[in-house]
């Protein structure tokens, strides 16, 4: 509701949209920090999945609950529905359609039509994007401090 | 009960534009009711009465050549009951509430898109005016009732074809009377772009014609199908704001003709504009042309950040224990500023926190932000911060973390 509100008092059609980059570092941070703690000895795919997982739920948790996928995300991530929630990993971008393509890409993509799947894809690809210069800044200053 | 509404309205928010709206209202009203054949004769009378005088004090008087409602139509449009993102657009479409109504009139004097617009503005009004529910109940069941109507009415105006003829009026009233209202000079602007595109676009639409109504009927059927839904929620919560909106901005389009063109034209809009608004994002999409290359890359790139986004969780998951520390102390360093103080607190010690991993970190989450946004640690200052700052700034929080942590760990721990 308070998302809802907040939306519609806001008279600009595309605002800085996207969370802040602070709160998604801060999220994605802790999140990191709690899954290097509590999976020392988890083997590195493992590891590496539950971190994917992190990194797509901070985003989602920073983009909050006004957005369609971050909803899907999230939802997914409560529930568990799919193994491989997140991400689906091979698709076929020749196959025809290149709406049902990009349906398939975002999150909560599958029932929308074709202007929100846009504006959700816009809103996404803005996050993920952040989320990807985090994570690279994050593993460059590991290698450049840690060894 | 007129007045009492009045009352409210000025009361509640004192803005020109809820009496504008209200003018619209009742107008609108007015104008649908004989057209429909749902009357509430006295409710309408009194009304009449009790909103001309303020329609037209607020309403511009340089429009005499059209009948009293569709000014107040158009003026409803142009206050502040519209969407976010259809706030800008919206304004495209002002002249074309009376442009597009004579032409409508007279091709189709029982035109089924006319009585699906009042149907439309019926529900709209009667949730907006939330506050009113109960002057206003007649209203919102009688529209309801139109919206049945409405229905199946859309299905069958989706199965005719529009005829050229009737386009091209649309055009021309909609250049007529943008020019002889004076009150929207930036709509006029934005509203001409759109004629002439339409007018341009009429004719391979007329070629197409029956692919095109294929595209209309489904057209169509959503959009009947998206108001349905809607009207139930109005009962309930008239502050769902952007859905209703986003479903009246369709609404009003829809009204002017039987709508295909129409409906069509602002899909269209307001895809390019999405368009646009990716192509800033991706990069190297502003070169491209063509929506289907545009899309393409579109997709390639949010593929290749999905990659990333795996590729870099792997690497940060082989990658570390330093890092861990830091970013340990970080955190730690995080809970004692912004929680120290209210030792009170909801028990954010590490030890709680952990066993629910990161999948169930929202009350943790929800909780922490308000004590995060106000010390000023290195986190605050990268709000401000450039996108390429990225590594400066990770440099900062790390550098930061581990100095504090030397003097904060014993109290942590």
């Amino acid at each position: 509701m308070d998302s809802k509100g907040s939306a519609c008092s806001n008279p600009n059609p595309n605002p800085t949209f996207g969370p802040s980059k602070l709160m998604l570092a801060f999220r994605f941070l802790r999140a990191l920090s709690i899954v290097h703690r509590t999976t020392p000895a988890s083997s590195p795919t493992c590891r590496g999945r539950r971190i994917e997982r992190a990194a797509y739920a901070s985003m989602a948790y920073s983009a909050g609950t006004s957005r369609a996928w971050s909803r899907a995300v999230l939802r997914r991530l409560h529930h568990r529905a799919r193994r491989r929630a997140v991400a689906p990993r091979r698709l076929s971008t020749t196959a025809g359609n290149r709406a049902e393509a990009l349906r398939r890409l975002v999150p909560g993509g599958a029932g929308m039509d074709y202007c929100t799947l846009l504006e959700e894809t816009a809103d996404y690809t803005k996050c993920l994007s952040m989320q990807v210069e985090l994570m690279q800044g994050i593993v460059d200053s590991a290698s450049s401090n840690g060894r | 009960m007129d007045m009492n509404e009045r009352d409210e309205c000025s009361s509640e928010k004192n803005e020109n534009h809820l009496n504008y709206h209200n003018a619209g209202f009742s107008s609108g009203w007015q104008f649908r009711n004989p057209s429909v054949g749902i009357v509430a004769g006295d409710q309408r009378g009194s009304m009449e009465e009790s909103f001309n005088p303020s329609l037209w004090k607020l309403c511009e008087s340089d429009m005499p050549a059209i009948a009293k409602p569709v000014p107040a139509t158009s003026r409803f449009d142009d206050d502040g009951w519209t969407p976010p993102d259809s706030s800008s657009r919206g304004g495209s479409f002002l002249p074309g509430g009376p442009a597009i109504l004579s032409p409508t009139l007279s091709h189709f004097p029982a035109d089924s898109a006319f009585i699906k617009r009042a149907a439309r503005f019926s529900c709209f009004n009667a949730a907006s005016l939330g506050g009113m529910a109960t002057p206003f109940g007649a209203s919102h069941l009688a529209g309801a009732q139109i919206h049945n109507i409405d229905i199946n009415m859309a299905k069958d105006a989706s199965l005719h074809d529009v005829d050229p003829g009737e386009a091209a009026d649309l055009g021309g009233g909609g250049h007529e009377t943008a020019d002889s209202s004076s009150k929207d000079l930036a709509a006029k602007k934005r509203r001409r772009p759109a004629e002439e595109l339409e007018v341009e676009q009429g004719d391979p639409q007329m070629a197409a014609a029956a692919k095109r109504e294929s595209v209309d009927t489904d057209h169509k059927a959503e959009q009947s199908s998206s108001t349905a839904k809607p009207n139930g929620k109005h009962a309930k919560d008239a502050s769902d704001a952007p859905k209703e909106d986003y479903i009246h901005v369709r609404a009003r389009r829809g009204q002017a003709t039987n709508s295909h063109s129409l409906a069509e034209r602002v899909r269209r809009e307001k895809i390019s504009q999405r368009m646009k608004l990716l192509q800033e994002l991706v990069p190297g999409c502003s070169k491209v042309t063509g929506k289907a290359v545009m899309l393409d890359e579109i997709i390639n790139y949010v593929q290749s950040l999905q990659q990333q986004v795996e590729f870099l969780s792997m690497k940060l998951a082989a990658v570390n224990p330093r890092l861990d520390f830091n970013i340990e102390s970080l955190l730690s360093k995080d809970f004692l500023q912004s929680h120290g103080g209210t030792s009170s607190a909801i028990g954010f010690s590490p030890d709680v926190v952990h066993p629910q991993m990161h999948l169930s970190q929202q009350g943790l989450v929800q909780a922490e932000i308000s004590g995060n946004l106000n010390h000023p640690n290195a986190f605050r200052r990268a709000v401000n911060s450039m996108p390429n700052a990225w590594d400066e700034q990770l440099q900062n929080v790390m550098q930061m973390a581990a100095f504090s942590s030397n003097s904060q760990q014993p109290r942590t721990q």
